[in-house]
């Protein structure tokens, strides 16, 4: 049987005045984490539901979650005291696919979808050839965090800020552009802003490659029962030509050529 | 953990013709069909599951956001999201008959006639008890339009009586008047057993950007904040009508499961705190367990409808009364 697990909080780390770390201890018969999973998160501090946040780095003993205060959970999540407990669900949801013989693929990510894909090109460069190329492209509001994370898997690395604060001012989705104008890629994988997924989806597709979106949305079980966290998937056999999947069991990756935008 | 040790003890309810092995039944819409929390709980130690609810044919539902939190609770909007009956009697009533629980097939239609045919498509072998779903709160027709009029009430729960030999609850909404007229509405159309309650409606609305958080607006509401309404619910509702209560809202452990039980719920339903606690079942069983034992009471049904209180007077006027 599947259980959840009483973690103990071993660090809480301020990267800026609205994102933090949570590093927690990780226990020892957990199931192995891949790259774009998440974890249902409980603390007696929480107003009431679990909060279902990315894996952002883990070893054999610990793992980190990089959260962004938006309301009542997250802010009280940002005060949680090494030693406090937070009962830990997971790793939950479906992972972003990589085919080993990829020879060069574009990791986006945007804001606080930036710390994910640090876990995701961790994998690529461990499931790929020395040969596999990672180009990385983040967009940050103002300054960036967590860079180092990626200092030994990108082979390039490209910031944008729109504060000016990175290597380019502006959008990511310009450095995104421009790297799918310039090379061949095998496959993009993007997460971020709900706007910027939908961007990246789009040039992407235009330029005939593939990517994969890991997609946010309001959950409540995590597991696939509640069906609140859906996403709109393509499905020919429906009169609407879509169904609604489950972001948290069938996702959070989705492909592009999938996915069904709100107008 | 939470088999019962002690043989002397019994669990069991007769909900008037359904009988469960012990009271614990999930509440419809919070557990799917099943496969998802059988992977953290034994199904065996569950007395029933109402599976998610059942419409003729595939049905999208609502648009997202489909969730909001509330204070101690949650509004959602999924709007019955469902493969479709004849989808869940192939891929998953199989499946879920391979347990020793009672299998409550969730039925809702936009009308009398689709709620009589899912009805007939339901009574089949492995499905134990129809829930007539009358009061879900996300969906434009039928659902809360047919929950909350006694005269409907009656209607269709003895449309849907005269179309199944199946063991029949009819799930009753709280938004409504008086819950009294409605149990008894229900009870005269030839319920055997009232499931309550479903979902309050509510809204929440973001500041900022002054909409509310459900893509729909309105959801329904549920979690311990509505938990004091269903018991007082459940109270008046098991104080007028003869059929058994099966009691649900907010409960997320074993003391709320007795209130129930002691307001007249003979069996209850655990919901949205299944999201919270996917183990919250077999901790509830075994806290029920563990309680009656420390107070000598050797039988459940010994709890049912015993708070020291008198019983809630009948409504004054109905137009229903039991043949």
């Amino acid at each position: 049987m599947k259980k959840t697990y009483p973690c103990k909080v071993l660090s809480v780390t301020h990267l800026n005045e609205q994102v933090f770390t949570l590093t927690l201890k990780k226990p020892e018969a957990m199931e192995p984490i891949g790259p774009s999973q998440f974890f249902n998160l409980k603390s007696s501090e929480f107003p009431y539901l679990r909060r279902p946040i990315s894996i952002s780095r883990f070893d054999e003993n610990t793992f980190d979650f990089t959260i962004i205060i938006k309301g009542e959970g997250t802010s009280r999540m940002a005060t949680l005291k090494p030693g406090a407990i937070v009962d830990v669900q997971g790793p939950l949801g479906n992972t972003y696919h990589i085919d080993p013989t990829w020879k060069r693929v574009l990791v986006v990510g945007g804001g606080i979808g930036v710390p994910p894909q640090s876990v995701l090109s961790e994998a690529i460069k461990a499931q790929t050839s020395a040969q596999t190329l990672v180009d990385v492209r983040l967009g940050f509001r103002e300054a960036p965090y967590l860079l180092e994370r990626f200092s030994h898997t990108a082979d390039t690395l490209l910031v944008a800020s729109e504060a000016g604060l990175g290597d380019y001012k502006g959008y990511v989705t310009d450095l995104v552009t421009q790297a799918l104008d310039r090379d061949k890629y095998d496959q993009v994988f993007v997460c971020g802003p709900h706007i910027l997924i939908e961007k990246v989806a789009q040039i992407a597709l235009a330029k005939g490659v593939e990517a994969q979106l890991l997609m946010e949305e309001r959950m409540a079980c995590g597991i696939g029962a509640c069906m609140v966290c859906t996403c709109k998937i393509k499905d020919a056999t429906r009169p609407e030509g879509y169904w609604h999947q489950r972001v948290c069991k069938d996702g959070p990756v989705f492909y592009a050529s999938e996915v069904v935008f709100d107008v | 953990m939470s088999e019962n040790k002690n043989t002397s003890m019994d669990l069991s309810v007769d909900l008037n013709g359904l009988i469960l092995h012990n009271p614990i039944t999930v509440a419809s819409g919070t557990f799917g069909f099943g496969r998802e929390y059988g992977e953290y709980v034994d199904l065996n130690n569950i007395g029933g599951i109402m599976v998610k609810g059942l419409t003729l044919l595939p049905r999208l539902g609502n648009d997202s956001p489909r969730v909001a939190e509330t204070p101690m609770g949650m509004l959602n909007s999924v709007g019955l999201q469902n493969p479709g009956v004849e989808h869940f009697l192939r891929e998953d009533l199989p499946w879920l008959s391979q347990f020793n629980t009672k299998v409550i097939a969730n039925i809702n239609g936009t009308n009398l006639e689709e709620y009589c045919l899912i009805a007939e498509k339901t009574s089949v072998k492995g499905i134990h008890s129809l829930e007539l779903n009358i009061s879900c709160p996300n969906v434009k027709a039928g659902g809360l339009a047919f929950g909350t009029d006694p005269e409907m009430v009656y209607k269709v729960t003895k449309a849907v009586r005269e179309n199944t030999g199946h063991h029949l609850m009819v799930k009753l909404s709280p938004n409504v008047k008086d819950i009294k007229e409605i149990a008894l509405a229900a009870e005269a159309g030839g319920a055997d057993c009232l499931s309550m309650i479903n979902t309050l409606q509510g809204m929440v609305i973001d500041i900022d950007s002054r909409k509310p958080i459900l893509a729909r607006g309105i959801g329904g509401l549920s979690g311990p904040a509505v938990k004091p309404v269903a018991v007082r619910m459940v109270y008046e509702a098991a104080s007028v009508v003869k059929i058994p209560v099966l009691g649900m809202g907010g409960i997320s452990n074993y003391k709320d499961a007795i209130e129930f039980a002691l307001a007249g719920a003979s069996a209850i339903s655990i919901g949205t705190a299944n999201f919270v606690n996917p183990t919250v079942t077999e901790e509830v069983l075994a806290g029920i367990t563990m309680w009656m034992r420390a107070k000598g009471i050797n039988s459940w049904r010994e709890l049912i409808g015993t708070v020291d209180f008198p019983k809630a007077t009948a409504p004054s006027q109905c137009n229903f009364s039991i043949d």
